[in-house]
């Protein structure tokens, strides 16, 4: 009893530390669904705590359950149900929150594993022999994943290119 | 800033919508606890040794008197003790004898059907039992476990009459091919419980290690590495014969894919189509028309036709609830757990159930205290 309250209370120190930032890796895995998000988390926390005693690196596991999770249920699924999202704002909204719903949307459009290698490289700053290493493959897997998922949400998301294009101009000036 | 800057800013603001739920420790803990307890309700299942094949001959050797039940519907006949919650007398329903069960507390004791003086189930020093299709050998494994040897057991002398050494290999519990030619050893380092706490921190060396198939008459036992899943520590994960001997099988715990099956020699296989499916011990009917499937969760467990799919829930009424169907008594006739009460104090009895029109139920032993689950495990020997 002693160990298992011991293990209790470590397990809930760590869900209280790393939470907050596992629901927006949860959050964008899910592309953006805020209930499958909350379900991804709790179910990943549950196998997280089975096997708590054993487990070195909490992080990192954890950030593999979500993943494999994640494709587990895409897969009993056949194809993700994307949240429903809200109508394009009008022209006159910012273009922050404009990207932001655009992005949204490209994501629920790319391959779940293109999703995940995107966040765990991109948005976790993960390198490529971490982000090969939770998802069981290769190095070589994850560079072109990696480029075509890219590719893919430049294409699904031209906002980004003149993004890119205004941040390399205001660059250039900037030099 | 390059595209890939761009692109991390960009998640970044999307992941800003996200909002942590409250309670998230909490519910994740009682969902690992929802787990385990799943866990441990498929591997509780899998103690039932309910898929040995053979002719009961020995009860019809013993000249004694059985408190029949006349029904006159079910194939074979109906022998039960329903005024003790653990038997005294012999039960049996069709093909089905219930010819073991070891009765726990806070430890388990086990008794054997023999028809040695008076007959009837007479205890043992034993940590596992389990009794040949033909019903007159017993293997059994001695009371603390893991153990070295097996022993096999003559019903009607009620004496050893041989012992089988295994060597290294450590067993935690002993099944008789349906041929009554082998045994399947399930082995472990460590020995969970039968009635482990799913709830409590498991042990970690309480995992299996693999399996051994023992040739009967020769005596040679050849091991085979099957580590149990990790998740499955501190809980038992016994291995079973599929319906014609060719195959082993364990549970997962997993909805969608109940059992999953072994070659002899711990190659994972497809498991038989119908019999792969179910996730009751009784499985697929004689006939293999119907399958018992179902009741995981608290709802009742039903039976399928396997023809038309059609299913049939299993709750008779009268506040009688069934929650576990162990084996099948011939093709219409279910032995099972029956509940009465609530869900953390109920009374339970094997019980047997026609599964076709109104469900009578036939009562099998008598009901245990009030308690959160039945407090003793039957071993139920089937004929074809």
């Amino acid at each position: 009893m002693i160990r298992d309250s011991a293990g209790r209370r470590a397990f809930d120190e760590f869900v209280a530390a790393r939470s907050p930032a596992f629901i927006r890796l949860a959050y964008l895995l899910t592309a953006g669904d805020q209930h499958a998000a909350e379900d991804l988390l709790q179910a990943s926390l549950a196998k997280t705590a089975l096997k708590w005693h054993k487990i070195e690196d909490p992080e990192a596991y954890l950030r593999q359950v979500m993943y494999r999770q994640q494709i587990s249920w895409w897969r009993r699924r056949r194809e993700y149900a994307v949240a429903e999202l809200p109508e394009r704002p009008a022209a006159d909204t910012t273009h922050d929150v404009e990207l932001k719903i655009v992005i949204q949307d490209a994501l629920g459009k790319l391959t779940s594993k293109q999703r995940a290698v995107l966040v765990l490289r991109y948005f976790e700053d993960l390198s490529e022999s971490t982000v090969a290493a939770t998802l069981g493959c290769s190095i070589g897997t994850v560079r072109s994943t990696a480029h075509r998922a890219l590719a893919r949400l430049l294409r699904l998301c031209p906002e980004l290119h003149d993004l890119y294009a205004r941040s390399t101009a205001t660059h250039g000036k900037e030099r | 800033m390059s595209t890939e800057e761009l692109v991390k800013d960009a998640l970044g603001a999307v992941a800003d919508q996200a909002r942590l739920p409250a309670g998230v420790a909490q519910a994740a803990w009682r969902q690992r606890t929802r787990m385990r307890i799943r866990r441990a309700a498929t591997t509780a299942a899998a103690l039932v040794a309910a898929v040995t094949v053979g002719v009961i001959t020995v009860p019809s050797l013993v000249a004694r008197e059985n408190p029949e039940v006349a029904t006159g519907r079910i194939a074979g006949d109906i022998a039960a003790d329903p005024g003790r919650s653990t038997p005294v007398e012999r039960v049996a329903a069709g093909r089905v004898t219930l010819t073991a069960y070891a009765s726990c507390e806070h430890n388990c004791s086990w008794y054997l059907l023999t028809y040695a003086g008076t007959g009837g189930y007479t205890h043992g020093r034993w940590g596992w039992v389990d009794v040949a299709p033909s019903g007159r050998t017993a293997a059994v494994l001695e009371e603390t476990l893991p153990a070295r040897r097996i022993g096999l057991v003559d019903t009607t002398a009620a004496s050893v009459r041989r012992w089988i050494y295994l060597g290294r290999a450590a067993a935690g519990s002993v099944a008789w091919s349906p041929d009554g030619k082998r045994l399947l050893v399930t082995t472990y380092d460590r020995v969970p419980g039968i009635f482990a706490d799913p709830a409590a921190e498991p042990d970690a060396r309480q995992v299996r290690t693999g399996f051994a198939i023992v040739d009967v008459e020769s005596g040679k036992a050849a091991f085979h590495a099957l580590p149990g899943a990790r998740d499955s520590a501190g809980l038992r994960n016994d291995l079973s014969w599929s319906r014609d001997g060719s195959l082993i099988w364990e549970w997962t715990g997993a909805r969608q894919q109940p059992r999953k099956y072994y070659d002899l020699t711990g190659h994972s296989r497809t498991g038989p189509a119908e019999e792969s499916l179910s996730d009751q011990t009784a499985g697929l009917s004689p006939d293999g028309r119907r399958l018992a499937m179902g009741g995981r969760l608290g709802s009742a467990p039903f039976v399928t036709d396997v023809a038309s799919g059609e299913t049939t829930l299993l709750a008779p009424g009268g506040g009688l609830a069934i929650t576990q169907l162990l084996a099948w008594a011939d093709d219409t006739h279910l032995i099972a757990w029956a509940r009465y009460g609530a869900n953390d104090k109920s009374h339970y009895r094997l019980v047997l159930v026609d599964v076709t029109g109104k469900q009578k139920v036939t009562s099998l032993t008598g009901w245990t205290g009030a308690l959160s689950r039945p407090n003793w495990l039957p071993v139920l020997t089937t004929g074809p």
